[in-house]
Order: C-alpha cells, then sequence, then structure tokens
C-alpha cells in the first residue's frame, strides 16, 4: 500500500491526572477530581440486557474490596463523542493510533459480577494489593449488574463491554477542555520498508518488538480487535498508538492473576518499557498481536506467521507476552523457539506454578532453545486479606466460601492481574532478577 | 544458647547396626556420637540438648515414623533441628530427608545433610539440605559443612550453593525493584549484548518416566478411563474444582453405555465447556469402549472412570492423583488405562 | 495419554500418546458430523490400545490413521522465505 494509515505521526497523549472522584448530579472533571452522576453513567447500559445497575467509587486506601471482577477501562477519548476511540466497537472500524488522545489518569471504569466461565477476581484497595494489582492503586468506578432473569449471557457479557467503553468515553470526554497535565508523544511506528531494517534501527540500534498473544477461547474467555474477535485470525502488526485507542478490548475473564485487562492492553507495560528506552538502547519495533489457538495444528500455523511476521518488520529481539495459564505458554515457547531459530532474540514472561510451598517446577511448558524467562510471580503461594468493611461485585467468595467482608486466605492466583502476563506487576519469584540500565 | 537436636540413625548413636534397623524412635538426653564432634565445632553459643535415633528401616517404612521421630524432637523444645548427615545410606537419606520437611513444615529451623545422589534429597521438598561426603570416614568434613550451615540458618539467612545447599530451593514471591516489562527489556539488552544464560526462571529438569510393560492380550484384561477433563455428573456432588484442583473423584459406569449431554458436564476452567457439555463422550470415550469390550477387544471396562481437574494443577498434586490411581486401579484388578488429557 | 499439545507430553515423559483434536474436546471432533465423529473416536480409542500393547522406552506418539472424509492432512504448509 502507498499510504499506510499508521506511518508517519505518532499519537499524542494529553493525560489528566485524577487525584479525587466523588458521585454528583453532573459529571466534571475538574482540578484533578472526577465527578459522575450515577443516572448518566448508567444511561450508558441497556437495562434489558443489565438490569438496574449500580456505581460506586472504590479508592485506594479504602476498606473496600472487590469481587468478580469482570474487565477494567481507562477512560479516554479522541474529541466529542468518542471520536474514533475504541474502535470497531465503540467507534467506527478503522485504524486509530493518531492524532490526539485524552487520558484519565488514575481512574477505571470496572465491572464486577457474575458472568458464565468467569473465575473469582479480587483486589483489596487496602493492603497488600498495592504490588498485588493495578486496579488497587486506580479510582475505580464499579459497574454492578443484574440481568433479568431469561436474558442470555452473551447479550449480558456484550451490554456490558458496549457500555463499559461508552462510559469510559464519556468520562474522559469531561476533561476535553481541561489543561493536561502531561503531554506524552509515541513515535510512530517505522516498518522495514521504510528503512527499519533488522539490524538498522536508527542509529544502528536493534530492533525490538513485542509479540502478544490474545486470549481466544470463545464466548467470555476472547478478545476483540477492531471489534472482531480474533480467534481465527492469523497474526498481525499494531503501532503502539493503536493499543492506546483502544483496539484490543478483552472478552477474557478467566484466569484472574493472568488476565489482560483492556486497562493493560491501553496502557501495554511491555510496549511501554520498550518506548522508554527507545532512541537510546534499542528503536522499536512494533506490537505483533496474535491468537492463542487451543490445538497444536492452529499453533504452530500461528506460530509460523507470527515468526515470519517479526522476521519482515526487521526484529532483531522480541518480547513475549500470553494471557492464560499453561495453554497459553505452550504459545510463548513454541514462538520463542522458532525466532531463537531464525535468529531473533527472545524473551518470555512467564508466571510460575510452583505449588503453594514452591518446590514444584516452575513452568510445565518452557521454550527448549531459548532460554530467556522472566518470572512474574509463583500463582500458587497464599495471601492472607484482613476483613474490610464493604464489597463491591458479590456477597461471597465462592472460592473460599466466605462472606466477601471476611478475613481471607488466597492464593495469588485469585487476584486481578497479580502475575500479569503484560509485564505490569513487580511480583517475582526469581532469585536473580534483571536490572535496568541507568537512563 | 540456640538449643539443638540432633537426629542420626541407629547406626550412628550406637543401638546396632543392620540388626538394629527395626529400632523405634528413641530419644536421649545430650549429644551422642558424631552429635558430640558436630557440638564442638558449634561451639558454645550452642547445646546440643538431646538425640532422637531410630532404625533405618523403620524410619524409612513406617508411615507414621517420621510423625513419631518428629514428636520427639519437638519434646526436647529445639530452636533448630540438624539432621544426619546421611552420607549415601538410602534409607536414612529417605528419613533425613522426609524429617527435614515435616519439621520446616511444622515451622521448625531444620538442615539435613547428605551426599547429592542421596534418594533422601527428594523428600526434603524445599527444606534446607547441604551436602555431605559419600560415606563416614568423611565424617570430619562433612560435620564442618553442617555446622556452618547451621549457623547461618540460625542467623535467619538462606543457604545457598556457598554453604553447600542441595537441591531446589523453593520459589517464593517477592517484590522486585522494577516491573516485569522492564526487567524483559533489560533481559533482551543483556541477550542481545551476547549473555544467552541470563534468565529469572531456569530451565526445569522432569522426572524420568518408567514405561510400564505392554499388555500382552488386552482381551484379557480390564481397562480403566480416567481424564483430567473434569467431567463430573452435572450437579457436581463432590464439588470438583474448576481450577487448582485438590482432588479427584470416581464414577460408576456399571450398566451405561453411554454418558448423555445433561446428565454430565465439565466443570473444567481452562477451556470451553461447550463441545463437552454437547456430548460428554468428547472427554470420556464410553461408547466406543463399551462397543470395544462387546466385541472383546478389551476384556473388560471398569466399572467407573476416575477424574480430576488438569487447570493449574500443581505438579505436586498432580502426583498425588496419580499415585493415588494407580493405588486405586490396581486394588481393582485393572491392567491399563487410557488417560484423556485437555 | 490421549491430548492435543504432544510436546508437552513428550517432554514431560508421557511413554504412550495419541494425538488429539483440539483441547476441548480430547475424544471428539465437532466439525465432524456426529457418524463421523463416533467413527473417528473409535479409531481414537482403538490407537490407544494399539499403544498400550506396544513396548516402548522413551516418550512415543501412536499417529492413528488419518481418518477418511477428513480434510485435515499431517503435514503443515512450507511458508516461503523465512
Amino acid at each position: 500500500m502507498a499510504e499506510n494509515n499508521n506511518a508517519g505521526e505518532g499519537l499524542r497523549r494529553l493525560v489528566h491526572d485524577v487525584d479525587a472522584v466523588a458521585l454528583g448530579d453532573r459529571t466534571s472533571y475538574e482540578s484533578g477530581t472526577l465527578t459522575v452522576s450515577a443516572d448518566e453513567a448508567a444511561a450508558h447500559f441497556t437495562e434489558e440486557a443489565l438490569g438496574q445497575v449500580r456505581l460506586s467509587w472504590a479508592s485506594p486506601g479504602e476498606s473496600v474490596r472487590i469481587v468478580k471482577i469482570l474487565d477494567a477501562v481507562e477512560p479516554r477519548t479522541k474529541g466529542p463523542g468518542g471520536a474514533g476511540i475504541f474502535p470497531g466497537l465503540l467507534g467506527p472500524a478503522r485504524p486509530q493510533g493518531r492524532g490526539e488522545t485524552h487520558v484519565l489518569r488514575g481512574a477505571a471504569v470496572v465491572a464486577a459480577g457474575f458472568l458464565p466461565r468467569a473465575q473469582e477476581a479480587v483486589v483489596d484497595m487496602t493492603a497488600p494489593m498495592a504490588e498485588l494489582s493495578p486496579l488497587a492503586n486506580t479510582h475505580n468506578l464499579v459497574v454492578e449488574f443484574d440481568p433479568p432473569p431469561g436474558v442470555d449471557w452473551a447479550v449480558v457479557s456484550a451490554g456490558l463491554r458496549q457500555g463499559m467503553l461508552a462510559l469510559a468515553a464519556q468520562l474522559a470526554g469531561a476533561a476535553l477542555d481541561a489543561p493536561p497535565d502531561h503531554e506524552e508523544t509515541l513515535p510512530p511506528l517505522r516498518t522495514s520498508a521504510q528503512g527499519g531494517r533488522s539490524g538498522g534501527g536508527q542509529d544502528g540500534l536493534p530492533r525490538v518488538g513485542a509479540i502478544t498473544n490474545l486470549q481466544t477461547q470463545g464466548t467470555f474467555k476472547e478478545t476483540f480487535v477492531y471489534g472482531r474477535s480474533f480467534t481465527g485470525a492469523l497474526p498481525t502488526l499494531l503501532g503502539p498508538g493503536e493499543l492506546d485507542d483502544g483496539a484490543v478490548v478483552s472478552g477474557q475473564f478467566g484466569h484472574p492473576s493472568l488476565k489482560n485487562p483492556t486497562y493493560l492492553y491501553q496502557n501495554h507495560p511491555v510496549v511501554a518499557a520498550l518506548l522508554e528506552r527507545h532512541g537510546k538502547d534499542l528503536d522499536f519495533a512494533g506490537v505483533v498481536i496474535s491468537p492463542e489457538p487451543v490445538d497444536q495444528v492452529g499453533k504452530e500455523l500461528v506460530c509460523a506467521h507470527a515468526a515470519r511476521l517479526c522476521a519482515d518488520a526487521g526484529f532483531d529481539a522480541a518480547l513475549l507476552t500470553k494471557e492464560g495459564g499453561g495453554n497459553a505458554d505452550a504459545d510463548v515457547a513454541l514462538k520463542m523457539d522458532r525466532l531463537e531459530e531464525l535468529g531473533i532474540a527472545a524473551v518470555g514472561l512467564f508466571a510460575e506454578m510452583a505449588g503453594p510451598d514452591g518446590t514444584g517446577p516452575s513452568i510445565v511448558v518452557p521454550p527448549n532453545r531459548a532460554t530467556a524467562m522472566v518470572s512474574t510471580g509463583n500463582y500458587d503461594e497464599k495471601v492472607e486479606l484482613a476483613e474490610v468493611e464493604r464489597a463491591l461485585g458479590g456477597a461471597r467468595v465462592a472460592l473460599v466460601d466466605e462472606p466477601a467482608t471476611a478475613r481471607m486466605e488466597l492464593p495469588t492466583a485469585a487476584f486481578y492481574g497479580a502475575l500479569s502476563p503484560l509485564g505490569w506487576g513487580r511480583l517475582t519469584c526469581g532469585e536473580t532478577v534483571m536490572r535496568t540500565a541507568p537512563s | 544458647m540456640t538449643r539443638v537436636v540432633h537426629y542420626l540413625n541407629q547406626f550412628f548413636t550406637g543401638v546396632g547396626g543392620e540388626d538394629a534397623a527395626s529400632t523405634s524412635p528413641a530419644r536421649t538426653d545430650g549429644a551422642v556420637g558424631p552429635g558430640r564432634k558436630l557440638q564442638a565445632l558449634l561451639g558454645d553459643d550452642f547445646e546440643v540438648v538431646a538425640t532422637v535415633s531410630c532404625g533405618d528401616d523403620y524410619a524409612a517404612g513406617e508411615p507414621k515414623a517420621v510423625d513419631e521421630i518428629l514428636a520427639l524432637v519437638k519434646d526436647a523444645k529445639p530452636d533448630v533441628v540438624v539432621i544426619g548427615p546421611a552420607f549415601s545410606s538410602g534409607r536414612y537419606g529417605l528419613a533425613c530427608g522426609r524429617l527435614a520437611a515435616a519439621a520446616t513444615q511444622a515451622g521448625l529451623a531444620a538442615v539435613a545433610a547428605m551426599h547429592p545422589d542421596n534418594p533422601g534429597l527428594d523428600e526434603a521438598a524445599g527444606a534446607p539440605v547441604v551436602r555431605s561426603g559419600e560415606a563416614a570416614r568423611e565424617m570430619g568434613p562433612s560435620l564442618e559443612t553442617l555446622a556452618a550451615a547451621v549457623r547461618k540458618l540460625v542467623a535467619g539467612e538462606d543457604l545457598t550453593d556457598a554453604e553447600g545447599r542441595l537441591g531446589k530451593p523453593a520459589r517464593r514471591n517477592r517484590v522486585a525493584d522494577e516491573n516485569a516489562a522492564r526487567r524483559a527489556v533489560a533481559l533482551v539488552l543483556a541477550r542481545l549484548g551476547g549473555d544467552r544464560e541470563a534468565t529469572e526462571v531456569p530451565l526445569p529438569n522432569f522426572d524420568q518416566v518408567t514405561p510400564a510393560a505392554p499388555v500382552e492380550d488386552l482381551s484379557q484384561v480390564t481397562v480403566a478411563l480416567v481424564s483430567e477433563g473434569a467431567l463430573v455428573p452435572a450437579a457436581n456432588p463432590d464439588k470438583l474444582e474448576s481450577a487448582r484442583a485438590t482432588r479427584w473423584a470416581h464414577y460408576s459406569v456399571e450398566g451405561r453405555d453411554s454418558l448423555p449431554s445433561g446428565e454430565f458436564i465439565s466443570v473444567h476452567g481452562g477451556f470451553s465447556t461447550v463441545a463437552a457439555n454437547e456430548d460428554p463422550q468428547r472427554i470420556v470415550p464410553l461408547d466406543v469402549a463399551r462397543e470395544l469390550e462387546s466385541e472383546g477387544a478389551i476384556g473388560r471396562l471398569h466399572g467407573e472412570y476416575l477424574v480430576t481437574a488438569g487447570n493449574g494443577t500443581s505438579v505436586g498434586n498432580a502426583k498425588r492423583f496419580g499415585t493415588e490411581w494407580v493405588a486405586d486401579l490396581r486394588k481393582s484388578g485393572v491392567r491399563a488405562a487410557i488417560l484423556t488429557a485437555t | 495419554m490421549l491430548c492435543n499439545l504432544t510436546s508437552i507430553a513428550i517432554r514431560v515423559g508421557a511413554p504412550r500418546i495419541v494425538p488429539t483434536r483440539g483441547i476441548p474436546y480430547p475424544t471428539g471432533d465437532p466439525s465432524l458430523g456426529l457418524e463421523q465423529e463416533r467413527a473417528w473416536r473409535r479409531t481414537l480409542v482403538e490407537t490407544a490400545l494399539v499403544a498400550l500393547s506396544t513396548a516402548v522406552d522413551k516418550p512415543t506418539v501412536f499417529d492413528g490413521t488419518v481418518f477418511d472424509g477428513s480434510d485435515q492432512s499431517d503435514q503443515s504448509d512450507e511458508t516461503n522465505g523465512a
């Protein structure tokens, strides 16, 4: 193609910090305080599918626990009405990732409640959670719902998703006229056609990109790209701004600690870490997204394509992320070995399943040849949570059969994003951990 | 004054040789045999207040032996439990490894010593074990290593390679200075720079599995169907977990030649169960197994299928299930099993 | 062991391995009609029986006959280039 929408122009993030939150008559953003009108917010959620939704704030430091957490979305917009944000779901399905995007940083819209195939996901807004979940550090606007009897759960899930994205865009819209607290510019994606060749990154820096595997296991366990389920797709290359604008939206509600909510696709930690070093130690080469097929033949197919895409895009190295447990590890391991065969250095992010006492083998499906792995912590290690004053999302925690506010002991596996395969967290069980060079 | 309780076998405590291998656990005050050398090496800040001994056969073979030994150890109120050295002695090593694991799990500081090839090492489950020589003639240097490790342990320090630590230390969660994403970038830059060894997760070694002998004549034997696909009766009466299973269940297929949709469901949390719930035989192939049984291709289909959920199952539990399944199936005269995995 | 991710089975040392068509349906194939699926399931279990009566000394994959009427082959396509 002669012109690639994503070439030539990067994205500018206009970041508005949220320091305080409230519920009120009108939705507004003023001097760091985000006020939400519950009625206006509820209007985004279809009553036929979701019943009367309830909105509450859960802020860091408050004695509140959120259970049955589904997806989390960062309030963002590109202009009045959304102007293209969340393409394919809220905005029209056109490539995004350039121009301006307003971000309400420090806030998240969070859905909590029952959906089939969802696994109990918990976050406390008090210690010891700060390092165990991204949501422990954001002001969370929690959306609870009660579908009327007889409604198809797929309709509920879709209605919830649509409502959350619309609400997220509306909230960010309240900050359109406010001067941003920070401005951040993302570089445009340069493919090898534009001079980014293997080993020939800008100033001879190595070209390093990411491969992000998206869970694609059917309804309630899938991921949407430009509004479409990514099941059955072949890997494709995205620029960093596309993730920012919500091109990838989560529809996956299992594996709480290994879950990639929309919030973390919008704020992709590995992409952010690569961009921090862009122009210094490396030339950022883009993000390849790939489905995670559930069969061996499918895995080999997407692996071959992803590896070829990386080679064509001039990757010298790739960081690999996934979503899910052992099955997802198989995809990462397969790709890592294939990349190393092609002479592309590979690093995978893995959570460990070493058992409650930490003595089991860490990873059941490690790569054979590629050996560089980062540990995001032990899934099985237990953590004790204190009693809390209130709970959102449900009345009981089925995992331990206790009231949701009670004191309880849970495996790290149950905390939302604790072992983040996208690299959000600082949990690890490596004896030696890597150190970043100073800027 | 740090109180030490020392565990030794029947030989090193002078009770007897092989003839005394069945002696049950016993406790004496103070240090005995090599324990005296250990006391000398540890010095005045430590006191070996008691020595617990047991015959190797009893210790390694009796199911309750470790509990009994641990009880005697606890009675002496130790600050630290010192176990062995067991050198290359297999039964002694097994006892030492198990005691180290049990003591550590009971919250006691404990360290054992044995030769790196001693099978007892696998029994220690992450509890500290340091290396000893191969045989009793190396008692001197082995006790020196052990004493040094005891000192470090009591000081609250981790035992590492430098102290002769054997086996894999437990993987424990902690908070790193930087998030995993940044560390991954650092790791890839190191790798590009030529360091191909750096990693935060070492590659695991898996057990060697010895294949069972083939069945000579299937038409003469009982075959069982087993699965980790979490297929259970619709009400999930035994509450099989959808992930991180801690148990397994068994359900009768006596008199059945099919598993009807709606009567059986999969509660596995690791994949879409829609296909399985449409036809449970996509997980446990009862229909064709019955057919093959009636045609004489197999002698008999076992009257139950065994099941668990293979979703985030810890290796420890998985091993235990496998061992228990073998015991259960053997008891029922089953000769072979077909395992369906998801 | 009937499973889809045969590389894992080999890695952990399972001695007798029979490949299946998908994780969510080890002894099924929803892409086939019911009759064909049952016939395929039978072939699969028959392969398992063959495996049980075969001596092995290391992880061995027992590939059943390719089922008639299926459009899957054992070969993956070679991609051009990389």
